[in-house]
């Protein structure tokens, strides 16, 4: 199991960590090209309010197949090719992230993925 | 079970130094609510103000809206499991103030929003304009997490709303409602011939600031639950979502679900209603299926002939809508799903994040990403500060003459998705 | 008060230049109305006047959509019209495309109201819809009596600037966009109003339609590639230069299927694209470009697939409407199980 994020204050000591200095739809992306490669997104990517569709942080549970050829699985590539496109959409209606409210939206990011863990059982 | 309001109405409330009651006037101990709420280590100052329909007062950014109540017979006390012991909610009397509304405020962080304008064409898009609203203000003590923060506000607004409601005790109700109704067996066999009805309500349950209770307990760790309608009415659900201020589900709207009342009246005439089953929301995808597989399994091994499904929140959670319905629908059940929309500014965008075939019954509470200009108010209670954070406008939300922009997205209770407020949506 | 202007557009056959024959014909502009714009502009009882029509023929448009859109611009520009109105076009696919892509144009270039009408088949509603007014109208010309006078109606209502009601009081398509109103009743009272509906099996109406995405199921993966036949499909329009069998360049009602036994590479003397939704040059250049003929007959030598199949299907990928490309799909696919077949290069374009 590893956790992708694109949030800087993300840190997890049971957990593999990948961080990405990249912006929302760069690090979308990057999770899409892992579900190609074979890897299942245990949680989905998209926020769940309009508020929080504005932060520019996500975070993702992915867990890498164990040979490449495994296939892909669907479930996951929809889950994020729908994150994907929503947000991408979205781009052209939302609003510039306010600098002030960066660490909050890191902060909530980062808590809502420890709630993720939880459910998950690796906290 | 049978639980008996009694409904006290409230004419005007008036801040002062006794808790009372009379003649419709509404007194709160200012100094004594304080006290009672200071008494949680982690809140360093509680300030009481006063909003009436109709007044140049705006609120921001609201954190819950609680109404004011006292339990006076009955073993559950008021919010079971929250702030007082484990009970069955649901049965017994309460007494009600009706049109009074404790509201909290405070930023636990920048982004959070819940605006209430009392007058002005802002007032139309929230259901909170018409109460009489008493607005505790609460800051933290220094050096509290934000956990903490949300926590203790929680708290405070359902205390509040007690201590008020305490007055209420041994007043003679200005009117009795009474919601009864026996098991599903006995129900169903006095109105054979009534089509059965389960209400689905799905709860924001993702974490911090995305939270709901059922009797206390953190509902991302529960799993789909069958409750009788009057323990929702009841206080058995308490809200912990101070992010999407258009379509959380106040402790107030918990407390006066419009679907379960809707479907108590119609209750021996048109259907029978079998319950509320509530489910949650959650991030995983694994949690999803589990979820609505559970959820949706409950309604059907009711008998339900047909299903309300209400949503809490938006993106992720539209996902579990449309399983919810495909679910039910693919054996059968008919649905109608109610939920709110994120269509752009233009109202042009995609509505929903996600889709599903079955989903052809749907009520629409509205299109959040539609902009409004507030004028500017004569007072602000809260933090004039979280006006410039709003989602809306393109440098913040303030224009020069101090007039506000922003989206439905950030007004109180505006795109229920309980199908609590008016607004609704038509296609062009 | 000055008079209100309207510009129309036509295509050559109601225009009366002719028929197929005359589809190649570039824009013309008289002035004005002519053919359907005589019969509207009656049906404006003196709220405005037709002060010019253009004329194009519907291949012309398709098959030089740019140079088309930038002269009939310059034509409408200088008349500053107050309206634009284009067809009706029926079910008559690119003739739908062509009033769609102008109306579209001329809507975003002018910022004026634009009206046409069209059938709800029509290819040419969907790409237009959201930025111009169209009046549901039947399925053929027959009933132009029908229509135009629904057309006059919204066109005296776009003149004076009223707004347009319900789409479906109007009689026209929605154009998609959602618009946040006051209901008299909450949510919860008209939800539970919708589910009696549903039992008492009562029309209702949704208050969001959501869009349906037709899902296909992915047939299972090829065991052994080295023992697979084959086949070429494309939407690209590649075919046997002449076009024997008339396919149409936009719009197209049928699809080709030709025989490739014995050939190793598409050559640009025998085969062309007649596809009119593309620059032409580099699939004309080298017809493998869209059919991959070469590299698949390399395979076959190699023993990579096991054969290639002896026939390659192919049909035009603009402005196909979707009951014709499900009848495509599913024809070709039909033929080529029964052929066989075990898997499809399909190139879209």
């Amino acid at each position: 199991m590893e956790i992708h994020t694109n949030n800087p204050l993300v840190r997890n000591t049971k957990c593999k960590v990948i961080y990405y200095k990249r912006n929302c739809i760069e690090f979308y992306k990057i999770i899409r090209d892992q579900v190609h490669l074979g890897a299942k997104l245990l949680s989905d990517p998209m926020p769940a309010s309009r508020r929080m569709m504005e932060s520019p942080f996500r975070s993702a549970v992915l867990l890498k197949p164990k040979n490449i050829n495994e296939g892909v699985d669907l479930p996951s590539l929809e889950t994020i090719e729908k994150a994907l496109r929503y947000y991408e959409r979205m781009r052209v209606m939302k609003t510039p992230v306010d600098k002030v409210l960066m660490e909050d939206f890191q902060y909530v990011d980062e808590q809502l993925l420890q709630s993720t863990l939880k459910e998950l059982g690796v906290l | 079970m049978k639980l008996e309001m009694g409904n006290i109405f409230v004419k005007d409330v008036v801040l002062g130094e006794e808790n009372a009651f009379e003649e419709g006037i509404l007194t709160v101990n200012v100094q004594g609510l304080r006290d009672h709420l200071l008494e949680d280590h982690r809140i360093g100052k509680v300030n009481v103000d006063l909003a009436k329909p109709g007044e140049s007062v705006r609120i921001i950014p609201v954190k819950d809206v609680i109404e004011p109540r006292v339990k006076v017979v009955g073993e559950a006390k008021e919010f079971p499991g929250v702030t007082s012991t484990m009970a069955t909610a649901g049965k017994g009397r309460s007494h009600v103030f009706k049109n009074a509304a404790v509201v909290t405020t405070g930023s636990i962080v920048g982004f959070q929003e819940g605006v209430l304008d009392m007058s002005g064409p802002g007032a139309a898009y929230s259901p909170f304009s018409k109460t009489l609203n008493i607005i505790v203000e609460l800051e933290p003590k220094k050096g509290i997490t934000q956990h903490e923060h949300e926590e203790a506000a929680r708290l405070a607004g359902l205390k509040a709303a007690a201590y008020i409601g305490e007055c209420a005790r041994n007043l003679e109700p200005d009117e009795i409602e009474t919601f009864e109704m026996n098991s599903n067996a006995v129900e169903i066999v006095k109105y054979p011939d009534l089509p059965k009805v389960v209400y689905l309500e799905m709860l924001i349950t993702q974490g911090l600031l995305h939270d709901t209770y059922i009797y206390g307990l953190d509902a991302k760790q529960t799993l789909p639950t069958l409750l009788h309608p009057n323990e929702v009415l009841d206080g058995a659900v308490v809200s912990g979502n101070c992010v999407a201020a258009c379509d959380k589900i106040t402790t107030y709207q918990h407390l006066n679900n419009s679907v379960v009342k809707e479907l108590y009246k119609r209750h021996g005439k048109d259907l029978v209603f079998l319950g509320v089953v509530l489910t949650n929301e959650n991030i995983t995808l694994q949690g999803k299926l589990r979820s609505c597989n559970m959820a949706t399994n409950i309604a059907k091994h009711l008998g339900a002939d047909g299903v309300i499904v209400s949503e809490e929140g938006y993106g992720n959670p539209d996902s579990d809508l449309m399983l919810n319905c495909k679910l039910l629908e693919e054996e059968g059940v008919k649905t109608v799903l109610i939920t709110d929309e994120c269509a752009g500014r233009d109202g042009m965008s995609q509505s929903l994040t996600d889709a599903s075939p079955y989903a052809k019954a749907i009520i629409s509470t509205g299109n959040v990403s539609h902009l409004v200009t507030l004028p500017p108010m004569e007072k602000v209670i809260g933090n004039e500060k979280a006006i410039e954070h709003l989602a809306g406008g393109y440098s913040g939300s303030l224009l020069p003459d101090g007039s506000l922009e922003c989206e439905l997205n950030a007004i109180l209770g505006c795109t229920s998705e309980i199908g609590y407020h008016n607004v609704t949506v038509k296609e062009y | 008060m000055a008079e209100k202007k309207v510009v129309y557009y036509i295509n050559q056959f109601f225009g009366n230049i002719g028929g197929e024959e005359k589809a190649h014909i570039p824009p013309e502009e008289t002035l004005g109305a002519k053919g359907p714009a005589m019969g509207l502009e009656g049906y404006l009882q003196g709220e405005g006047t037709v002060v010019a029509t253009i004329i194009c023929g519907d291949n012309y448009y398709n098959e030089h959509e740019k140079d088309a859109k930038k002269t009939i611009l310059e034509m409408v520009k200088k008349h500053e019209p107050d309206l634009f109105v284009a067809g009706p076009a029926f079910n008559a696919g690119r003739y739908g495309m062509a009033c769609g892509g102008v109306g579209k144009m001329i809507n975003e270039e002018l910022q004026i109201p634009v009206l046409s009408g069209m059938y709800e088949e029509n290819p040419g509603l969907e790409g237009a819809k959201a930025s111009i007014h169209i009046v549901r109208t039947g399925n053929s010309a027959a009933t132009m009596r029908k229509a135009l006078p629904k057309m006059g109606e919204i066109a005296k209502k776009l003149l004076r600037g009223e707004a347009l009601e319900e789409p479906k009081k109007e009689g026209i398509f929605p154009q998609g966009r959602r618009v946040t109103v006051f209901s008299d009743k909450n949510g919860a009272e008209r939800a539970v109003e919708m589910l009696m509906k549903r039992f008492r099996e009562e029309p209702f109406e949704t208050e969001l339609n959501v869009p349906v995405f037709d899902r296909v199921k992915a047939a299972a993966a090829i065991e052994d590639l080295s023992k697979a036949t084959i086949a070429l499909v494309c939407t690209g329009g590649i075919l046997p230069k002449g076009n024997p069998d008339r396919i149409e360049s936009a719009s197209a009602t049928k699809f080709g299927k030709y025989s490739i036994e014995g050939l190793d590479d598409f050559v640009e003397d025998a085969y062309e694209t007649v596809h009119g939704g593309y620059d032409p040059i580099y699939a004309n250049g080298d017809p493998d470009r869209i059919l991959p003929l070469d590299v698949l007959r390399d395979f076959e030598k190699e023993g990579y697939i096991g054969k290639v199949h002896e026939y390659f299907y192919t049909t035009v990928g603009t402005g196909t409407s979707v009951m014709n490309s499900q009848r495509f799909g599913v024809e070709i696919g039909k033929q080529l199980k029964e052929d066989g077949v075990d898997g499809v290069i399909l190139t879209s374009t």
